[in-house]
Order: structure tokens, then C-alpha cells, then sequence
């Protein structure tokens, strides 16, 4: 019986984004996250004396310039190469931009499958298992042929692999490189597709099984749940049984609250820590990067966000709470709404009812919230590029971006002036 | 909603109480004392209507669970709802029976909606919001919209909310700060990034220190194997170097040793052995010899000598006597020098006795020897003496000098004037400096009024219109800035009104052309047909027809006049029949032309129908611009009169303003110019008077009198000069006189001193004589004279003892040379009595004879002993000398045997080739053991045959030139294994670390407090900014209406004392709110009083809320106690105020001043009030 693991887009040393820094935050469990995780790979290799491992592409960041990282790699494939653990690696996009990918010298058990054209590992140990592993790696960053009619015939009474970094035929936030359909690929009648390149984990077909196992570890808020590689067990008739195994070491999470029953801000907090117990159970107590989005049309809408900091804090008061204090508060959307309609300033009247108008019309005229984004231009002037141009940037000149400002400046203003009795 | 009724059912400290506020119209003064449960009541009204809240205080009486309030209210329309409130989770409202669960929704329907902080925010006013209010408008400086702001939204501190947000904003980022959090972390991320960028390792780095390191490790591995074959090669090539000297020395070595190969070999020592049997042999005749010799001569040496033994025995006592000899010489030669030095003494005492005053012999001298006391006494007088005569001198010269400076003092006094009083000058002088500098202000005021009469003559020749003198253009009656300022307006409000009639008909004449014109085009294109047209032609066709059907009825004849009529209308000169048609068709075409260009018909019925309308306009236009013009007129006539009284034909309103305030300007000139010259005049008397004081006081002091021309500053001035003359020659006598007699009270202690230095002197005379006398000298000799008698008297007993001393000397000397010279002739006379005659002679010459036999015979028998000892050793040696003889010719014969020879001669050569073949064999022995080591394993005979092959010459050349390459390759792989450490160094640095991956966590972590924080700054900034926009434009909509109300009811509260609130502009064009004086002047809120501003802020706030009651129904305003300071004329305004408010919503006002009640029930009428007292 043949057994062996599929994995892929290491993104080895690529940072874990999005987490900004406060007192009591699990700082030590992101430092090496995407190492850890490969350290738990060749543990799980070694654990379970696997025939062979295969790496379906994007083992670094591509604009990631530090050979350490690279070096790195190759110390963990030589504790494969101590146990005797082959290795079978196609490089991906990011790999293809990266030099060090063909820099690296890699240890004798592992065999980087050619780029120039579609290949089969010619390790003598895969032979002696009766394992055929096809494949190619990317030459280019960017590859758009259909890298996989390239792909040798497979031979026959050996179990095949195809290898191939791909995102098939389109996937929600990849590049669409070496694009093909399934049908290209059951054509081959390979025994297991080892796919790489999209992070979430899928299966595309059954029979024979061609799967995505996703990457190793989460980055970003956008790579939720569980991450890791499959475990693959072969029988003699060729008929394979997939288990997943995850192999991260921090995970993210989305929190949903429903603030529409809350009568005070504090019930909030509890339904917060209810839910925080739940997913750091349902984790393993593995440390949690987590989102949490606050929606309804709540009465203590205003209370909310005239004073969000507070509440962020309160968030993050409940993590530090916890036993072990592995969670961190990645950020806090909110996307409340107040129990009336926007512009509906029935109950307001007088000055209120101005500010709320004044807010109306403003959103409403992209000339006037210009004028606002021109107050803002010393800010971005000084912001680091990242924050200003990119997809996740800081869109001062986007008079969506601007209304969403606005909507949550209302609030802001409203609850103030509304505290200000009291006080 | 109004509310009816407040059934403080259980709540706090009441029990079933009801509060009843009428029919909810008019003011509800709700009284309670202190503790009475005012401010129970007024939570009991908020929880009834929006619940009691969890945690409350006003369980004291009753407890959570029977909590109750209830209450009666009535909706706009007039519906009634009373319901219970209790404290529960759910359910709270309750029916009036407490049972039946009321819908919660029912009172938020009566509410509209308001939450509870926005009714408290909105319906609510207590004394802190009001306090609060007053204080942000002072702080504000009177912004306009500000203070509109916030009594509109009833919150008071609006620009505190906004500055918070801007101090937010500030401390995330500055443009130009960097210690805000924002500008620290972008720094942070700078330097992480750079910490990046150097802990990361460029692949091209390792690929290039990989490659570098394989070469350097190949090429190392080379030269090592090099190196090692070289070596071995040197080493074979060195011990044949070695190995060949060795040959060239064996084979001379291995012939000789066959020449010595018989030679027997005799022991080491044996050459040793044979020399010295040899030499012992031939001494040891030698020595037999000489001792025979020796006995012989020593044997008549002995013979030839004998030894006078009685000498001997005396030799002690001639030793002495030649030692005593010495001292009797040297005392011999001392004694004449001693009677000399005596002799001397004596001569020299006998001098001294002459020198003293009473001659004296040598024996009486000793009587002269003083006692101790006499010549301390002596001394101790001497020494008196000196300081006694000088004190004496002194107290008499101290007692001169007193007197002389007494005299002095005396003289001084004399000749200074008498003392003056200056106090009346002092007085008058300061007067005149307190007035202060008067000549200054003199000539200040002086140039002042100068100066403001010439101005006033220049703008007054300035002042068109005006013909007058200046003190008529004082009382010249002009109209008021206020009226100038109304007729401004109305008089601009005309014009307006006139250019805008005039607009108008411009726009009407306009619209016509342009109306005439469109219709002209229209007709242009050809004739429209009307509907009047189309009528007519029917009608007339109609009457064809009736003339057609009456002609064929012939009812009519064809030739009448209507049917000939008829045909010429239409077919001229044809028949009815053809003429009808022709009225059928063109009927038909008009009809036609009308639906088929209904449009161009239309349009020209529209055309018309505007022209109508445009004239009409236009006349009317004209009618309202000749009204308009006659108002203007009526109004520039009001205004020439205003001006009438004044004699003045104004100009516009508008330069009639600045003729009025340059006007006012030459008014206040005038006044000015009057203030300056009575001024003057007050100060001219001031200064003369002054003059006259000074004068008088001059006069009494016997000064001259100041010039009458002289400025008041120098008077003073020179005034002061005397004064301070006068001042120091008072003080100068003073001094003087205390002087004078501090000396004359000094002169008695004076005089007693001297008197007693005289005395004492007298005394030391008398002791001094007495003292003096044993030295035989009298009361006038000095102290020296005296200490010079001492001195000599001293001397001459000195010389005294010193004769006697050397006398008993001299004595010794002669009593000690007749002792020896006796001990000297006994020892002759037993020794040596040949002797005894030279002893007359001398004693000197007999003691060195004796000495001299001595000595000899001493030597002599020492001579002998010698000579007896060596004699026995002679003896022995001889006999020694003949044992060794036999010994040595014994060993002689056995050496012989040995070396098997015949004689003792052949022994040298027998010696010599022993040693030679010994030498040989050594040798060779050597040579071989050390080629077999250099053979190092190899045959010796073979390595032999093999270094044979060899010569010295290029053995010793291959070998250096191995070393050279040696050494070269040595250098290599020094090199090669510096730069492989290196390498591998570079290369285990690069361990795979993860150093540059942990700093980029760290730079994302960054990057996501950045975007947190600007976000969060773009929120402060954003509010900010937004809420300034708010208040401009809450400002601009309400400012109008409501400050006009404001104005009147601030009026109204500060019972006239100001007639209003208007809008102005600051210095910095802002829109602030000014109080307005009856009498025109405006006020800034800077200038008012707390009371004052928060009676501003009530007036606005009830002005906003009426404003913001329009078209709303009315909300139940609940006042807490804001009157507490109002004075009780305010109160009862204040009180009006909300009564005419509460006439269009309910005012419930709570209070616990008993007073409040009273000016109520008696300002207010009874109908609009209602007290409730708790």
C-alpha cells in the first residue's frame, strides 16, 4: 500500500497580515508562522513514514528576496532525506519569479520535475514504489498555455500523478494561470491530480481524485479555517482515500455578531466571549486571528460607534481574558445600522437634524466630498505606498471610501452630542 | 402630548399621591421644600415615560417590586391615555387598573419617537444646562453659531465636542510633528524596514560564496597530494646527500686497517701507567740526594752559635722602663711652656686691678667677688631704668597735644555762622516735586491744545455743507446715526424696489419683441386661419344653403339681392349653384387647413394669447413704478426735512454718514480742546503759587528770591542747592561742638599720668644708688657703667684661678722624673752593671742600650730552634726517598712483560700501534651505523651501490630546487585555506535564519496600526470638520426668525435693559452675537455678565424651540429650577416668558423656592397657572 502526502503554496516566510500590535496581543505565535508549519509537515512525513511527499508549487513568496528562506527549506528536505522520504517539487508562480528557486542545491531525495517541458521524476526509489510522477514547473511568472496537454502519456502499470500549479478554470482571487478544465486533466487517466496555487482546500473531482489541498498557513483574514496538506492512502487497486491533516500553527476566523436585540453595549461583550470560547473549542485552542463583524439596526447603535475605540478594546479585554490568551483582534468592522433610516430625521430635529442633513447632502455630492478628501491630503502624503495604492489600500480620492467615512462619522457625532446631556 | 396628570402611585418617598396639571395648557409650577421629593417627582415623570431604570435609589420607602407611577396623557388629537409604569424586566406599562399589560407602543406613539435623551436633551432645562450654556458663550466669544448650536440641541458645550475631536486628530498625526502616534509608527516602520533589508541575504550572495568555496576546497585537495609527493622525494634526495661523505671517508679507513691488524691492543690506561713508574723512578733518586746535603750544612750552623740566658730572664722589666721613657720625655719637654702660660696670668691680672676705679693688690682682688642677689639687682635696676624716663616723657607730650586740638576746635566754632530752620523750604520743595514734572505737563498740554485747535479749524474748513463756527456745529441739530441708518435702508429699499419695477418692465418689453417676433415669423410664413375665419365662412355657407333651398322652394327669385350678393362673394359672375360650391369648398379648405396646420394655429393662438398677457403685465409694471417713485419721492422729502433744522441740504444717506461721524469727530475735537485749555489754566495758577511759597521761604533764610522767568523745575532745582548748603554747615558745628568737648573731658586722666610717671622715677633713683655703691660708683653712673665694672671685676678673678691651676701642674712634672730616673739604676745594676757608668750621663742612652742587648739574644735563640727542627726533617726524607727507588724499577719490569718487550725503550712504539688500530676500528663502526640509518630499511650494501650513483654537486641542487617549489606550494595552500575559512563563514551565516522574515512580521504589524490609526484620524478630522459645517449651516437657516424672537424675549428678561440681540462681525470676520443697548450701542458678550449670558442662552434656547414647534405638536417642557438667581423683577420676567410660551406647550416648571410661588400667583394671571405642592 502506497502512501503519501500532498501538499502545496507553502509561502514559506510570508508574513502574517493584517494584525496590528496592542498590549497582551499572542505576538509570539505569528513569529514564523509559515515555518512552523512546515515543521510540522516533515514531522507529519516522518510520523507517518510516508513513500514520498509532493509539493504542487509556490514554496516562497515571489517577491520575497532572502535566501535564508530558502536554506531553510533545504534543511527540513534533508531530515526527509535522513529518514529516507523522497520529495517530488513543481515550482509555481511565485517560484518562477523568485531566483533562488533555481539557486537553491537541493539534497539528492529531492527532484524539482523540469520547466521546460512536462516531465517524470526519475528518482529510482519512486520506480521500486511503482510511482509515476508527471508534471512541470513554471518557467514564467505569469504562464497562460494550458501546461497540462503537455503532460506525458502515463505508464501503464505504475500508479500516475499529475502535478500542475493551476487554477483550472478560474478561481475567485487567483491569477488565472495554466488554465485548463477537468476534462483535460481525466484525459490523461492519471491516478491523482496533485493540484497547487489555489489557497482554499477543494477536491474538484472524485474519481480520479483531483484536488487543491490549499496552503499551509493562513496569512490574512481573506485564508479562514483550517489549513494544512492531505494525507493520501493508495490501495492495491490503485483507489485512493484522502484524509486531511491541518498543519497550521495560527488560524483566522470570522466572528459574526448580531447586535439587533442588544439593549446595552455590555451584552454585546458577552455574546462576544460566547462566541470566542466556541471558536478557540472548535480550533483545538490553537491561537485565533480573529474578525469580528458587529450588523443589525441596534439602539445602541450610536453608543457603539461614537466611541468604537473603546469598544475595540473591550473586545480585546475579552481575549486577554481567556485562559491561555491566544486570540487576537485582528479589527473590528462595523456595520451596524441605527433603528432609523439613514436621513430619516424624523426624531432629530433642530441642530441634530442639520448635522444629519448636512451628512446626507454631502454624501450625495461627489464634488463637496472631494473638498473632504482635501483636507485629508497631508495624511496620505505621509502614508507607506501599501496603504495608498493597492486592492486593501486607503482610497482617499474614492467618494465610496469617503461615504463610508461619513457613515461612520454620524454616529460619532450623534452620540456625542447625545452624551453631552448627561455629562 | 400634553400631560394631564402624575400619580406618584409608590415611588420614592410618596405614597399615592396625584400632581393634576390642569387641562395641560399654561404654566405648572411644581413646588416641593427641600426634601420634599421635588427631584423624586421629576425622575417619577422620566420613568413613567420611559421606564425605571434597573439600578434606581427610589426604592427607600417602597420596594423593586412595587414600584409604581402613573399617569394621564393627551395626544394633539385629543385621545387620552393613562397607564402604570412598574420596574420589571418586561411589560413595565400597565393599564390604569395595574393588571391589564399596556402596549409599550401606545406612549412611544404619543412620544413620536423621542428616546429618552433626546426628550431630556430637547424638553428638558435645568439650572446646570443653563449655567453651562452662559459659560459657553463667554468662552465662545459670542460665535454666532455656536451658541445657536447648542441652544438648539439643548447640550451647551458643542465647541468642547468639536475641540475634543481636533485634539484626537492632533495627537494621531500632525503634518509637521512627528511625536504623534502615527508620525512614531511611520518612523518604527522605517526602521524595521531597514533592518529588512539588511538581515536579508541575496541569492546571488550565497550562489556566489558556494561556487567560490568549491574551487578554493578542489584546488586545496590538488596541492595536498603535490606537497606530499615532493616531500618524499627531498627526504630520499637528503639522505643520499648525507650518505655520500660517509663513502668517501670509508674506503682510505678500510685500507689502513690492514697495516695495524698484528698490533696487540693494550689497555687504555697503559701509555698513563708507563709514564709515571718513569718520572716517580728518576725524583725519587733526586731527592735521596739533596737531603744528605742539607744534614751536613745544618750541623755546622748549630755549631757556631751561643745564647746569653740571664738577659732573657729580664726582659719584662727592660720593656717597661723603655716604655716609661716616653711619657718622662714628653713631661720634660712641657714644664718650661707651662711656667710661662702662669707667669702670663699673673701679669695680666695685676692689669686689671689697675683698671678698676679703686686700686687694688692681687690679694685683695678675691674680696671684689660679687654675691647673686647684688648683681640682679643691679641688673633689674638697669633694666627699669630706660622705660621709666620714656613713659615719664610721653604722658608730658600727650598732655601738649590735647590742649592744642582743644584750642583747634575752639577756633573752628568761631568762625562758622549761626544755625538756620529749613524745614518750611523742605516742606514747600517737596510740594512742588509731588505735583510732578508741571513745567512738562505744561508745555504738553500747551502743544495739545494747539494742536487740537488747529485740527479743529482744519477739518471744520474740511466739513462740506457746513458754513458755521465750531461751537454752532456743537449744538448743530442732526438727525441720529440710527435715523441716518434708516433712511439708508429705506431710502435703499425704495431704490430696490424701483430698479426691480424698472427690471421688470424691461423684462416685460422684452418678452413682447420677443413674442412679436415669433409671431411675425409665423404670420410670415403665410396666413394662419383661425377659428373665427372657419366660423364666418360656415355661417356664410349655412346662408347659401338657406338661399339655395329658398330658391329651388322659390320661396326667392335669383336675381335678390341676397342671392346676387351671395355669387359675387364667391363665384363672381357665376350662378348660385357654382357660387355655393365655391362656399362649400373654401369652407371645407379652411377646415382642412385648420386640422392640418393645427400647430402653427395653435402657436398662434398661444402667441396672442401671451401678448395680451405681456401687456397687461407690462402695465402694471408701470403702474407699481410710478408708485414706487412716489414713495421716493415722499421719502427723499422726509429725509431733506430731517435735516432741516440743521440748515443742511443732505446728500445720500450714505455720505450723510460720514458728514455725521466727521461731524461728531470735530464735536469731540471741540470738547477735547475745551478740557485742554481749562487745564492749562488750572496748571499756570498752580505753578505761580508755588513760585510765591518758595519765594517766602527764601526770604526768611536771608537767600535771594528766585526770577520771576526762571522755569518751576530750575527754581526747585537751585531751591534744593541752598537747602543742602544750609544743611551741611548745621551739620559741620554740630560735629565741632561734640569735638571740643569729648577733648576737654579726656585732659584730667591726663594730667594724673604724668604725674605719676615722675613719681616713679624718683623712686628707681634712690634704689639704684643704693645698688650701685658696692661697685664703688655713685648715683650718676649710667647702667652701663655699672655693667662694665661687673665685667672686669669678673675677668681678673678668672685670670686668678688659672695661675693656681698651672702651678699645681708644674709640680707633677718634677715629683714624676725623679721616680724613674731611680727605677732605672736598679734594673742596670742587676743586668748590666757595664752599664752602670754612662747612667750618670744620661738616663736616655743607658734605657736604649739595654734594650738594644736584648733584642739580639732574642734573636739568637730562635736561630737555633729552627736549625735543630730542620735537621729532622732532612733525616726522614732521605729514608723515603730509598723505599720509593725499589718500588718503581718493580712496576718498570712488569710493563715490559705486558707489552711483550725486552726493554722499557720499546714500550712508546708498542703504545702507539695499539692505539692506531683502535682508532680505525672505531671509525669505520661509526660510518656504517650511520649509513644504515640513512639506508632506512634498504640493504646497507645495496644503498651503498645506490648512493655511488650519485654526486654531491647535483644532489645538493635537486634538493633546493624541490624546496623552492615546496615552499610555493606551501603559500597556495595557505592562502586557499584563509579564503575557504572565509567562505565557509560567509556561508554559515547564512543559516537559514529567520531574522529578516520576523522583522518583516514585525513591519506588517506596523503597516496594520497605521491603517488603524489614520483611519481613526480620518474619523476625528472628518467630525471635526463636519460638525463646524453643521453649526455654519444651522446658523445661516435659523438665524433670522429666531434671533429676532430671541432678541425680544432677551429683551423682556433683561427688563430693558437691553432692547435686543443683533448679529455682527468680529475683527476676524466672524458672525458673533452682540446685546443691543436702548439707545443703539451695541454690546459684546465679553462685556456681560454671567446672569446676562444666561439669560441670552434661555432666550435663544425657548426661541429654538418654539422655532422647531412649527407645524410639530407640542411636547410638555419640563423646567428645573432655573431661576435660583435671578433677582425677584427677573424672575417675574422670566416667569412671563414661560407663561406665553407654556400658551403653545404645556411648561411644567419645578421648584423648591418657596418665593418663586409668590411672584408667580402675583405677576402671572390665575387662569394660565397652576401650583402643585408636594
Amino acid at each position: 500500500m502506497l502512501r503519501f502526502i500532498h501538499a502545496a503554496d507553502i509561502h514559506l516566510d510570508s508574513p502574517l497580515k493584517g494584525l496590528e500590535k496592542y498590549e497582551g496581543a499572542p505576538v509570539d505565535e505569528i513569529r514564523g508562522a509559515t515555518r512552523k508549519a512546515l515543521d510540522n509537515l516533515v514531522d507529519l512525513a516522518i510520523e507517518r513514514q510516508v513513500d514520498f511527499v509532493l509539493i504542487a508549487g509556490d514554496l516562497y513568496d515571489g517577491n520575497w528576496k532572502d535566501h535564508n528562506t530558502g536554506l531553510f527549506f533545504v534543511s527540513r528536505m534533508h531530515r526527509l532525506r535522513d529518514e529516507g522520504i523522497p520529495v517530488v517539487l513543481i515550482s509555481g508562480n511565485h517560484d518562477a519569479a523568485n531566483r533562488m528557486t533555481r539557486s537553491l542545491r537541493l539534497p539528492d531525495n529531492v527532484e524539482l520535475l523540469p520547466h521546460t517541458e512536462a516531465g517524470t521524476a526519475s528518482m529510482a526509489r519512486l520506480a521500486e514504489l511503482g510511482v509515476a510522477i508527471h508534471g512541470r514547473s513554471f518557467a514564467n511568472p505569469a504562464e497562460f498555455d494550458n501546461l497540462a496537454q503537455g503532460y506525458v502519456r502515463k505508464k501503464s502499470g505504475f500508479f500516475n500523478i499529475g502535478m500542475l500549479h493551476t487554477s483550472l478554470d478560474g478561481a475567485d482571487g487567483h491569477e488565472p494561470y495554466a488554465p485548463c478544465s477537468l476534462d483535460d486533466l481525466r484525459q490523461k487517466e492519471y491516478d491523482y491530480w496533485a493540484l497547487g496555487h489555489v489557497h482554499v482546500r477543494q477536491i474538484r473531482c472524485d474519481e480520479p481524485p483531483v484536488v487543491f489541498p490549499g496552503n499551509l498557513q493562513g496569512r490574512h483574514i481573506r485564508e479562514t479555517g483550517a489549513k494544512g496538506c492531505y494525507f493520501v492512502s493508495v490501495d492495491a487497486q490503485h483507489h485512493c482515500t484522502l484524509e486531511f491533516v491541518p498543519l497550521d500553527v495560527f488560524r483566522w476566523e470570522i466572528c459574526r455578531l448580531d447586535a439587533t436585540e442588544a439593549r446595552r453595549p455590555e451584552s454585546l461583550i458577552d455574546q462576544f466571549s460566547t462566541e470566542l470560547t466556541r471558536l478557540t473549542k472548535m480550533h483545538d485552542g490553537l491561537p485565533l486571528g480573529v474578525r469580528v463583524e458587529v450588523t443589525g439596526a441596534t439602539a445602541i447603535h450610536e453608543i457603539l460607534r461614537s466611541d468604537s475605540i473603546r469598544w475595540l478594546n473591550e473586545f480585546r479585554n475579552v481575549t486577554l481574558a481567556q485562559q491561555n490568551q491566544r486570540a487576537w483582534i485582528e479589527k473590528v468592522r462595523w456595520n451596524t445600522t441605527s433603528r432609523r433610516e439613514r436621513g430619516d430625521s424624523s426624531d432629530l430635529s433642530g441642530p441634530l437634524a442639520v448635522l444629519s442633513g448636512h451628512l446626507e447632502e454631502l454624501r450625495s455630492d461627489p464634488s463637496r466630498l472631494m473638498e473632504l478628501a482635501g483636507v485629508l491630503e497631508t495624511l496620505k502624503r505621509k502614508l507607506p505606498d501599501e496603504l495608498v495604492n493597492g486592492d486593501d489600500a486607503l482610497k482617499f480620492d474614492d467618494p465610496e471610501q469617503l461615504c463610508r467615512w461619513l457613515d461612520e462619522v454620524e454616529p460619532l457625532l450623534l452620540g456625542h452630542m447625545r452624551e453631552g446631556v448627561d455629562g | 402630548m400634553k400631560i394631564l396628570q402624575l400619580n406618584l402611585l409608590a415611588f420614592g418617598p410618596f405614597t399615592g399621591q396625584s400632581l393634576h396639571f390642569g387641562n395641560g395648557t399654561g404654566l405648572s409650577i411644581v413646588h416641593g421644600a427641600n426634601e420634599a421629593g421635588k427631584s423624586s417627582s421629576l425622575r417619577a415623570l422620566r420613568n413613567l415615560l420611559y421606564g425605571i431604570p434597573q439600578q434606581t435609589s427610589d426604592d427607600f420607602v417602597h420596594s423593586y417590586q412595587n414600584l409604581r407611577i402613573g399617569g394621564v396623557f393627551e395626544s394633539a388629537d385629543g385621545t387620552r391615555l393613562e397607564c402604570i409604569r412598574r420596574k420589571a424586566r418586561t411589560n413595565t406599562l400597565r393599564g390604569p387598573d395595574d393588571v391589564e399589560v399596556c402596549d409599550e407602543s401606545q406612549l412611544l406613539q404619543l412620544l413620536e419617537g423621542i428616546d429618552e435623551k433626546t426628550y431630556a436633551q430637547r424638553f428638558g432645562i435645568d439650572y446646570q444646562e443653563l449655567r453651562r450654556g452662559g459659560n459657553a458663550i463667554i468662552q465662545g466669544g459670542g460665535d454666532l453659531g455656536e451658541i445657536l448650536f447648542a441652544a438648539g440641541a439643548g447640550m451647551a458645550n458643542v465647541k468642547q465636542i468639536q475641540q475634543q475631536f481636533e485634539t484626537e486628530a492632533d495627537a494621531l498625526f500632525k503634518p509637521r510633528g512627528s511625536n504623534q502616534k502615527l508620525g512614531q509608527a511611520l518612523s518604527e516602520l522605517d526602521r524595521v524596514r531597514k533592518e529588512i533589508r539588511e538581515s536579508q541575504v541575496p541569492t546571488s550572495q550565497w550562489v556566489e560564496h558556494d561556487r567560490e568555496l568549491r574551487k578554493a576546497e578542489d584546488r586545496q585537495q590538488k596541492i595536498d597530494q603535490e606537497l606530499r609527493r615532493k616531500r618524499i622525494e627531498r627526504n630520499r634526495l637528503d639522505r643520499i646527500g648525507q650518505s655520500l661523505p660517509l663513502l668517501g671517508r670509508r674506503h682510505p679507513l678500510r685500507e689502513a686497517l690492514v697495516d695495524v691488524a698484528t698490533a696487540r691492543l693494550l689497555p687504555e690506561s697503559f701509555e698513563a701507567d708507563r709514564r709515571e713508574a718513569a718520572t716517580a723512578l728518576s725524583s725519587a733518586i733526586r731527592a735521596e740526594a739533596k737531603a744528605g746535603q742539607e744534614i751536613e750544612r745544618l750541623e755546622g750552623e748549630l755549631r757556631s752559635v751561643s745564647v746569653p740566658v740571664d738577659l732573657l730572664k729580664h726582659r719584662t722589666a727592660i720593656s717597661k722602663a723603655h716604655t716609661d721613657l716616653g711619657s718622662y720625655q714628653k713631661a720634660s719637654r712641657d714644664r718650661p711652656g707651662l711656667i710661662a702660660d702662669r707667669d702670663a696670668a699673673l701679669r695680666s691680672a695685676e692689669a686689671h686691678c689697675r683698671e678698676l676705679s679703686q686700686p687694688t693688690t692681687l690679694d685683695q682682688a678675691a674680696s671684689l667677688r660679687l654675691s647673686k642677689g647684688q648683681r640682679r639687682k643691679i641688673q633689674e635696676l638697669a633694666g627699669d631704668c630706660k622705660a621709666l624716663i620714656d613713659k615719664q616723657a610721653s604722658s608730658e607730650q600727650q598732655l601738649r597735644q590735647l590742649d592744642k586740638l582743644i584750642h583747634q576746635a575752639d577756633d573752628t566754632i568761631r568762625r562758622l555762622p549761626q544755625r538756620r530752620d529749613l524745614s518750611e523750604l523742605d516742606r514747600t520743595i517737596r510740594q512742588g516735586q509731588k505735583y510732578g514734572d508741571l513745567d512738562r505737563q505744561l508745555s504738553d498740554d500747551q502743544a495739545e491744545f494747539e494742536y487740537l485747535k488747529d485740527q479743529a479749524q482744519i477739518e471744520l474748513a474740511r466739513l462740506p455743507l457746513y458754513t458755521g463756527t465750531l461751537e454752532e456745529l456743537e449744538t448743530l441739530p442732526v438727525p441720529s446715526a440710527e435715523t441716518i441708518d434708516q433712511f439708508e435702508r429705506v431710502l435703499s429699499d425704495a431704490d430696490e424696489e424701483l430698479r426691480r419695477c424698472r427690471d421688470k418692465m424691461d423684462g416685460f418689453s422684452e418678452a413682447r419683441q420677443n413674442l412679436q417676433a415669433s409671431l411675425d415669423a409665423l404670420r410670415l410664413t403665410g396666413e394662419v386661419p383661425t377659428e373665427a375665419e372657419l366660423e364666418t365662412i360656415r355661417r356664410r355657407r349655412n346662408a347659401g344653403w338657406d338661399l339655395v333651398l329658398q330658391v329651388w322652394q322659390e320661396n326667392l327669385s335669383s336675381t335678390d339681392a341676397a342671392v346676387t350678393g351671395f355669387v359675387e362673394e364667391f363665384d363672381s359672375g357665376g350662378d348660385l349653384k357654382a357660387a355655393f360650391r365655391a362656399s362649400l369648398e373654401s369652407a371645407d379648405m379652411i377646415a382642412d387647413r385648420l386640422r392640418r396646420e393645427a400647430d402653427r394655429v395653435a402657436q398662434e393662438a398661444k402667441l396672442t394669447a401671451d401678448l395680451q398677457q405681456v401687456d397687461l403685465r407690462f402695465q402694471t409694471a408701470c403702474d407699481s413704478r410710478k408708485e414706487a417713485e412716489k414713495r421716493r419721492e415722499k421719502l427723499e422729502g422726509e429725509w431733506q426735512s430731517q435735516w432741516s433744522a440743521a440748515r443742511i441740504a443732505p446728500l445720500t444717506p450714505r455720505e450723510m454718514r460720514s458728514w455725521r461721524s466727521q461731524q461728531q469727530r470735530l464735536v469731540d475735537i471741540a470738547s477735547r480742546k475745551r478740557t485742554r485749555e481749562a487745564e492749562l489754566q488750572r496748571l499756570v495758577t498752580q505753578i505761580e503759587a508755588l513760585r510765591g511759597d518758595l519765594n517766602q521761604c527764601l526770604e526768611a533764610l536771608l537767600q535771594p528770591a528766585v526770577a520771576d522767568h526762571e522755569q518751576l523745575s530750575r527754581v526747585l532745582d537751585s531751591c534744593q542747592v541752598i537747602a543742602e548748603e544750609i544743611r551741611k554747615e548745621n551739620q559741620l558745628r554740630e560735629q565741632m561742638e561734640q569735638e571740643g568737648e569729648k577733648l576737654r573731658s579726656q585732659r584730667p586722666t591726663a594730667e594724673q599720668a604724668a604725674h605719676d610717671a615722675r613719681e616713679r622715677l624718683d623712686e628707681w633713683r634712690t634704689q639704684w644708688a643704693d645698688a650701685v655703691s658696692v661697685l664703688g660708683l655713685d648715683v650718676q653712673a649710667t647702667p652701663v657703667e655699672a655693667n662694665a665694672v661687673i665685667e672686669t671685676i669678673d675677668e681678673l678673678l678668672q685670670l686668678l684661678d688659672e695661675s693656681a691651676r698651672l702651678e699645681v701642674r708644674i709640680g707633677g712634672i718634677d715629683e714624676d722624673a725623679d721616680k724613674f730616673r731611680l727605677s732605672v739604676r736598679t734594673l742596670i745594676e742587676q743586668v748590666a752593671p757595664d752599664l752602670g757608668d754612662r747612667l750618670t750621663h744620661s738616663v736616655d742612652q743607658s734605657v736604649a742600650d739595654l734594650v738594644d742587648r736584648l733584642s739580639r739574644a732574642v734573636e739568637d735563640q730562635t736561630k737555633v730552634e729552627s736549625w735543630q727542627q730542620q735537621l729532622q726533617s732532612q733525616r726522614a726524607e732521605r729514608e723515603a726517598a730509598a723505599d720509593a727507588i725499589t718500588q718503581w724499577r718493580d712496576t718498570l719490569e712488569t710493563l715490559c712483560r705486558q707489552a711483550d718487550c725486552q726493554s722499557q725503550d720499546d714500550l712508546p712504539q708498542a703504545e702507539e700501534r695499539s692505539a692506531r688500530r683502535r682508532r680505525i676500528e672505531s671509525e669505520l663502526q661509526g660510518i656504517d651505523e650511520r649509513l644504515y640509518q640513512l639506508a632506512s630499511g634498504t640493504a646497507l650494501e645495496e644503498w651503498i651501490a645506490a648512493v655511488e650513483q650519485f654526486d654531491s654537486d647535483r644532489v645538493q641542487m635537486d634538493i633546493a630546487g624541490l624546496d623552492e617549489s615546496l615552499r610555493l606550494l606551501e603559500e597556495e595552500k595557505q592562502r586557499l585555506s584563509e579564503s575557504i575559512g572565509e567562505r565557509r563563514n560567509e556561508l554559515s551565516r547564512m543559516n537559514g535564519s529567520g531574522q529578516a522574515a520576523e522583522a518583516q512580521v514585525q513591519a506588517e504589524c506596523l503597516l496594520a496600526s497605521i491603517r488603524g490609526d489614520a483611519e481613526e484620524y480620518v474619523r476625528k478630522r472628518l467630525a471635526a470638520l463636519v460638525l463646524a459645517q453643521a453649526i455654519e449651516r444651522f446658523r445661516e437657516s435659523s438665524q433670522g426668525p429666531v434671533l429676532s424672537r430671541a432678541s425680544e424675549l432677551f429683551s423682556t428678561l433683561t427688563l430693558g435693559s437691553f432692547s435686543g440681540l443683533r448679529a455682527d462681525s468680529d475683527d476676524t470676520g466672524k458672525t458673533v452675537l452682540v446685546g443691543v443697548r436702548p439707545g443703539g450701542q451695541t454690546v459684546q458678550v465679553a462685556g456681560m455678565s454671567e446672569g446676562t449670558c444666561d439669560q441670552i442662552y434661555l432666550a435663544l434656547r425657548i426661541a429654538l424651540l418654539e422655532s422647531s414647534l412649527h407645524g410639530r405638536a407640542p411636547f410638555p417642557l419640563i423646567v428645573d429650577d432655573i431661576l435660583i438667581m435671578f433677582d425677584n423683577e427677573r424672575t417675574a420676567a422670566a416667569l412671563k416668558v414661560l407663561s406665553h410660551f407654556s400658551q403653545t406647550t404645556q411648561v411644567i416648571l419645578f421648584t423648591h423656592h418657596e418665593h418663586l410661588v409668590d411672584i408667580a400667583t402675583d405677576t402671572l394671571p390665575e387662569s394660565s397657572l397652576h401650583v402643585i405642592r408636594l
